[in-house]
């Protein structure tokens, strides 16, 4: 059995969280809040935190066990079975579309004649790779790339300072208290990717009583983290395109990133931080395509044998080149995330944790 | 074990190189787009566009670079770009486009539909720069510089240094669209027009007799996206005071007297509400520091004169300033266009007024109440405090 230590926890927690989130965070915030988007974006990550708090202490529980294990010991195994059936549909569409997006981002940006056969295959070739040798495997991988995907974002909005546009700050609550508040909902999603990734994640997690409240903090600061990088992002969105422009722009970090310039001579360094980037894009796949193979070998009782994860790899691809494209696609990821997997995850790790409380309760 | 490690090393090698070689173009393939013109076309619905090509080619002193100018009449952009492609044997690469240049007629229509694909099509960075072109645009591409500069570079290199001067708005298409998506304040961009060699204030020498050079002193404002009035001088310099765009400048002043110049180091807008005859207006405060580095006055002969003539140039030097400045709000007012942004600064102060006011801002404008206060401080006077010559 593969085991974490705490240190690879919150990097991998982070990195998963983390995502590519930074791409659609800008839009997403200044529609729903203007101005005060930035404001809204550690309130919201910070939202989803009972919920990875609810899963370690399951952890605690049932150690060395996924969420989908547990729920076969609390619920029976019928129940599980159906949840593993939702979870694996919703893993799988899911991380089909993100696939797409690696494609469509580069397309749209810095490689507008690259074909998608091409940046979905590599990806998935990649991903499968990473996911079949194991999580220790991807832990080393997020150790890697996660310094490198932050310290890309940091260099991208300190080379945005001479593009600020100061005034744009103000009225910061033009649009009132609520907004921030309904806009912090919306960020809510984003944390709880990275609760269903934990749902499986939480099998390899250190079991130690003294690492308890280690984990704990891990799990706060990732979060904390995640949103005060994103936090910077989108005020610095903010800043530099103003509300409206902000609002328009569908990759507004990348346009961000194209108007670095260094002493007035090297430009497009978007081009490079997009390799990086696209690691996060592998680490956000990734994860979902552990949570697919978690719960197809729950379901079906499958082994641990590559051919699962190549079979896994060519759905992924089918969906990707077959599915919504362009701004569908995206619309369909804001669907997805919004309407099916947010309500999936938190109703199932609450209503487990509830059920297991309920339980342990009555027994004593 | 061995073998994931093997794994692990090539998914890092292979990182890096995901893209592959998809899309690309040999350096010597590319054309190097430097500078964008745009002009009314003939036939209705049509724009011109002048494509600046950079051409490098070898000569006796290394490589040089020459321009190439292709002109064709098209209903977009994109039609254009395919047009200009079927004439040179290279693929016309924005990504260097340093500079659009839009013709004064042109602007006029409205300049959105002419940089639909600029602010849509990623290959053209929010970096460049945008100008008007008093005449056509054509006509200043195609200008031979005296100085043998590509036209788009020279104009890219007049923009970026008049930051030092700060004579005229600096507008790159970043700022533009946020301008554009920002209420109570109209966008202002650079005129920039061609000086003939001789009569004018400004002359040189000319072999051919033909046009050289290019300058920029004023600006042009827009009502939206539609080219409204031409700025003087002195508006535009106001206008710049009052958006706080104002880093460095010369300012050289004759109060009847003395005549005064030095360069202004410093300047800074501040902005409030007031209150006058029950009214709610706008208060402006400039504050700025200068060196002053001429000073012509026969009667300059002791240390007791000179601070009294700080005083008196601290004192000119803000009227100046504050001139300027009623120029421009006066401008604004007469054309109801408020390119200085005061409805922005009601914005920023007090929303709920703005609100109130921004349904009919364009009638009130006229008669909003504007109160103007410049303050110069001379930081230094130089190496000495006297003329040469005073103790004889």
């Amino acid at each position: 059995m593969q085991r974490l230590s705490v240190h690879q926890f919150f990097m991998v927690l982070t990195a998963v969280i983390l995502g590519t989130t930074f791409f659609p965070i800008i839009q997403d915030l200044a529609r729903g809040a203007g101005r005060a988007g930035w404001l809204a974006v550690l309130p919201g990550m910070l939202i989803g935190l009972p919920v990875f708090l609810l899963l370690l202490n399951l952890a605690q529980h049932y150690p060395g066990r996924t969420l989908l294990e547990i729920t076969r010991l609390v619920t029976g195994k019928w129940l599980s079975k159906g949840i593993g059936l939702v979870l694996s549909a919703i893993s799988i569409y899911f991380s089909s579309l993100l696939l797409m997006q690696i494609a469509e981002s580069w397309e749209r940006t810095v490689q507008p004649l690259g074909t998608a056969y091409l940046h979905i295959g590599m990806s998935l070739v990649l991903i499968v790779i990473l996911c079949w040798i194991g999580i220790e495997v991807f832990a080393r991988f997020t150790e890697v790339v996660l310094p490198l995907v932050v310290l890309s974002l940091i260099i991208t909005l300190a080379m945005s300072l001479p593009r600020f546009e100061w005034d744009q700050l103000h009225p910061l609550m033009e649009r009132g208290w609520m907004s921030i508040v309904r806009s912090s909902i919306q960020v809510v999603p984003y944390s709880l990717e990275g609760a269903l990734f934990l749902t499986g994640l939480m099998a390899f997690i250190p079991r130690e009583k003294k690492e308890r409240r280690r984990l704990r903090n891990s799990t706060i600061l990732a979060l904390a983290s995640v949103g005060v990088v994103n936090t910077g992002v989108v005020y610095t969105g903010i800043m530099v395109f103003g509300p409206v422009e902000a609002e328009r722009l569908n990759y507004g970090l990348l346009v961000l990133a194209s108007e670095v310039e260094f002493a007035h001579t090297i430009t497009g360094v978007e081009s490079l931080f997009m390799i990086i980037w696209l690691g996060a894009n592998i680490i956000k796949v990734a994860s979902f395509f552990f949570i697919s193979i978690w719960s197809l070998q729950n379901v079906f009782g499958l082994k641990n044998s590559f051919r699962w994860y190549l079979a896994l790899g060519i759905i992924y691809l089918v969906i990707a080149l077959n599915g919504p494209q362009h701004a569908m696609m995206s619309q369909e990821i804001a669907f997805v995330d919004n309407y099916v997997l947010t309500p999936f995850a938190l109703g199932w790790i609450v209503l487990i944790w509830g059920i297991d409380f309920l339980k342990r309760k009555w027994a004593k | 074990m061995r073998i994931k490690r093997l794994l692990i090393l090539i998914i890092a090698i292979l990182s890096p190189v995901l893209g592959g070689c998809a899309g690309k173009s040999e350096i010597d393939e590319l054309g190097y787009v430097m500078g964008i013109g745009i002009d009314l076309g003939q036939k209705p619905g049509y724009y011109s566009y002048t494509y600046q090509f950079a051409e490098p080619q070898t000569g006796e002193g290394g490589v040089q670079i020459q321009p190439l100018n292709i002109t064709v009449e098209a209903r977009s952009s994109r039609e254009a770009r395919m047009m200009v492609s079927q004439i040179i044997n290279r693929n016309p690469f924005i990504g260097t486009t340093r500079v659009i240049v839009i013709g004064e007629e042109a602007a006029k229509t409205g300049i959105e539909p002419i940089i639909e694909a600029a602010h849509r099509y990623y290959e053209f960075r929010r970096t460049l720069y945008l100008v008007i072109a008093k005449g056509k645009a054509e006509d200043l591409l195609n200008l031979e510089l005296k100085t043998g500069n590509l036209v788009s570079l020279h104009i890219a290199e007049i923009i970026e240094q008049s930051r030092e001067v700060s004579r005229v708005p600096i507008t790159r298409l970043g700022h533009f669209l946020t301008v554009r998506g920002t209420e109570g304040k109209e966008p202002l961009i650079a005129l920039i027009e061609v000086i003939e060699p001789e009569g004018g204030i400004i002359r040189y020498q000319s072999d051919s007799g033909e046009p050289e050079n290019l300058r920029m002193s004023k600006s042009v404002g827009f009502k939206e996206d539609r080219l409204k009035l031409v700025l003087t001088e002195q508006e535009t310099e106001g206008a710049l005071y009052l958006l706080n765009e104002v880093e460095q400048k010369i300012l050289a002043v004759n109060d009847g007297e003395r005549f005064y110049a030095g360069t202004m180091l410093k300047s800074s807008t501040k902005t409030k509400l007031i209150s006058q005859d029950g009214r709610i207006g706008v208060e402006y405060t400039i504050k700025a520091t200068m060196d002053l580095e001429e000073i012509r006055d026969e009667q300059f002969k002791s240390y007791q004169d000179t601070l009294e003539l700080i005083k008196r140039a601290e004192a000119v030097c803000a009227k100046v300033i504050e001139e300027s400045c009623q120029k421009a709000i006066q401008r604004a007012k007469a054309e109801q266009i408020d390119f200085v942004g005061l409805g922005r600064t009601i914005q920023i102060k007090n929303n709920a007024l703005w609100q109130e006011l921004k349904q009919d801002w364009e009638s009130r404008l006229p008669g909003f109440p504007v109160i103007i206060k410049a303050e110069v401080k001379v930081r230094n006077i130089g190496t000495s405090y006297q003329s040469p010559g005073t103790n004889r």
